[in-house]
């Protein structure tokens, strides 16, 4: 059984390509060699041939933006790294875009696949046109990372 | 005073659009219109941009489609450049965009089309949809997921990523077909194929039952259809020249080259729309209505050049007629052409020559305007560039596949609501979701794009009106 890491997220639209960096560089990250079972995928949005993906899988993290202003209060935003349950949803699934508690259902619905799902949830402030992120949200990166190696070190089948 | 229904957003579609439904004092139905509300601009923007990076901007318009505007980006770059591409570049090319078509039919057919057929015009909304679908037939929706995946597996192999890869460059294409991909291509080919032999079963006794009336009524009207074909008039999606057919068989034009577009394709503009209306000029606007895409490309061509596919094509047209012109055919011809799609897979990574290391011809810029063209998903694709001598461009006219569909959009959608919608409409009365649902269908036969059509940006809910003869809203539905 592998595990399997999706970021999601626009890398051109600022904060909102935070999953996909991250992603990105735990992909670049020499001492992934020691998570050989490690597969990382960066999407701009969940997709429903995703849920083959997940299949034979012992873990899934999904590493998405989440909407700093929709934290109570604002000023707590904090990294989230939260067990996800499977949610099978209906008018806001389509073609283009899965919640990813969604795309989980899918694979357990066609494929009997139930990987450990987990999100993690990284603030997001501004979405401006370009792949500079905020320095809000660069603040606090150290503490994302510190969850994703939490995630990496703790998920293992 | 008349009335008009809108609906708004339109559900199931890449993109923002509403339909309008407007009716007299004595509430007859006078005129649909579909309306395109999102602008984006493309063409203004990649003004001063090097032409060498069209085929990375462009493929940004569609995270659906963008292989399709970087193949045309790709080949308009080519004819600037004023080099013949390697043969190994023109069959990988060629491959990417078979992949293309065969993933955008299947994500068209098995998850935005197929939830109405199996579950019902009637059926809950909430559950009309891929979760919808694999309740009622998880095999098919497996299937069908299994299907879109290995389309985009294969640009994913071929490009490094399955969307807005740069692998296609002016003078050919960046790398050749590696064992490894060949080898998983052929490996999953049989199961692909399984796939489209189930969809094709299922959709033709659906044809024979409880499809038969949409057949009829879902924009089952006379008008031109063109596409490219090869030199020989088989089927085309990369190369060849352009025909166009009319709905009696005829060849009203052939041999025509994507160059010359401007003088036999024109654009009109409706102020109620973003979308552009192309039109075949000879015949003036609005008479010169054409359809491109799947049912075009089948209609213009006289055959494929494949057993299976001919043997599906010939079906179809026993179905539908040697020129089918019911919309609705354009489901149909998405599996005949997923048919055509595998064989012709299968032809190419079995071929040598897709696995030779000379893959781009370099050169400097020798011409200052170019016009490419090919065969998205969704029909005739062109770009047209001009550059200034540093290879900046000066001038972009992109002619995108949904616009040229716009007229026959906007017919399909009056011809569904003069079915459907009660004549005349009782002042007061509720739209079912239904018939919104069976207009809304009319405009995914045609699998529209919005966010490539307009260069506009976004997701496609629905937003349906109904509007009195000063303007006023009368009825509206959103979803």
């Amino acid at each position: 059984m592998s595990r399997l890491v999706i970021g999601i997220g626009n890398p051109l639209r600022g904060d909102d390509g935070v999953g996909w960096h991250l992603a990105e560089s735990l992909a670049d990250h020499s001492d992934l060699v020691e998570h050989s079972d490690l597969t990382v995928a960066m999407v701009h949005q969940l997709t429903p041939e995703l849920a083959a993906d997940l299949v034979d899988r012992s873990g899934v993290l999904f590493i998405d933006a989440w909407l700093a202003a929709a934290a109570d209060p604002a000023e707590a935003a904090r990294p989230q790294l939260c067990p996800l349950a499977s949610a099978a949803t209906g008018p806001g699934s389509s073609s283009h875009h899965l919640e990813p508690g969604a795309l989980v259902a899918l694979a357990d619905l066609l494929f009997g696949s139930r990987p450990a799902a987990t999100i993690l949830l990284v603030p997001a402030f501004a979405f401006p046109h370009g792949t500079a992120m905020s320095a809000s949200q660069a603040a606090l990166l150290p503490e994302a990372r510190r969850l994703l190696r939490t995630w990496l070190d703790h998920s293992l089948a | 005073m008349t009335r008009t229904v809108v609906i708004d957003p339109v559900t199931r579609i890449e993109g923002h659009a509403k339909i309008t439904l407007h009716l007299d004092a004595a509430g007859h139905l006078i005129d649909t219109r579909f309306h395109v509300v999102e602008y984006r601009g493309f063409e203004k923007f990649c003004e001063g941009r090097p032409f060498t990076e069209m085929a990375g901007i462009t493929a940004r318009i569609c995270g659906i489609c963008p292989v399709s505007h970087l193949l045309c980006a790709a080949k308009t770059g080519d004819k600037l450049l004023a080099v013949e591409i390697p043969p190994a570049a023109d069959k990988l090319r060629r491959l990417l965009n078979l992949a293309q078509l065969t993933q955008s039919h299947a994500l068209s057919f098995f998850h935005l089309s197929s939830p109405d057929f199996l579950l019902g015009w009637e059926s809950d909304p909430a559950k009309r949809n891929v979760f919808g679908l694999m309740a009622a037939d998880p095999n098919l929706a497996r299937a069908g997921i299994r299907l879109r995946q290995f389309g985009q597996q294969i640009l994913e192999l071929l490009g490094g990523r399955k969307i807005h890869a740069a692998w296609a460059v002016p003078g050919g294409v960046r790398t050749p077909l590696s064992v490894e991909a060949r080898d998983w291509i052929l490996d999953r080919l049989p199961e692909a194929k399984a796939t489209i032999t189930l969809a094709l079963g299922l959709y033709k006794t659906l044809l024979d039952g409880p499809l038969r009336k949409e057949q009829r009524v879902f924009g089952d009207f006379p008008s031109l259809f063109m596409g490219l074909v090869t030199p020989d008039g088989s089927w085309e999606h990369i190369d060849g020249m352009l025909r166009f057919r009319a709905p009696d068989g005829t060849i009203v034009a052939d041999g025509l080259s994507e160059d010359d577009y401007a003088s036999f394709l024109g654009e009109a503009v409706e102020p109620w729309s973003y979308l552009k209306f192309p039109y075949y000029k000879p015949l003036g606007y609005p008479d010169g209505i054409y359809r491109v895409g799947p049912l075009a490309r089948l209609n213009v061509c006289d055959s494929i050049g494949t057993p299976w596919a001919d043997r599906e094509l010939e079906e179809l047209r026993d179905r539908s007629g040697r020129v089918a012109t019911s919309s609705f055919a354009y489901h149909h011809a998405r599996l005949v052409e997923i048919v055509a799609c595998l064989e012709a897979i299968e032809q190419l990574v079995n071929d040598p020559e897709c696995r030779k290391s000379r893959v781009r011809s370099r050169a400097s810029l020798n011409r200052n305007e170019a016009v490419g063209v090919s065969e998205a998903p969704r029909g005739t694709l062109f770009h047209h560039y001009q550059v200034n001598d540093d290879g900046l461009l000066t001038r972009v006219n992109l002619i995108i596949a949904t616009g040229q569909n716009n007229l026959a959009m906007n017919k399909t959608v009056h011809q569904i609501a003069r079915e459907y919608i009660p004549d005349p409409v009782p002042a007061g009365t509720e739209i079912p979701e239904a018939m919104l649902n069976r207009v809304e269908a009319g405009i995914r036969c045609f699998d529209p794009c919005l966010s490539c059509s307009t260069h506009a940006a976004g997701q496609m809910p629905l937003h349906l009106q109904l509007l009195a003869a000063d303007g006023q809203i009368l009825a509206e539905r959103r979803r």
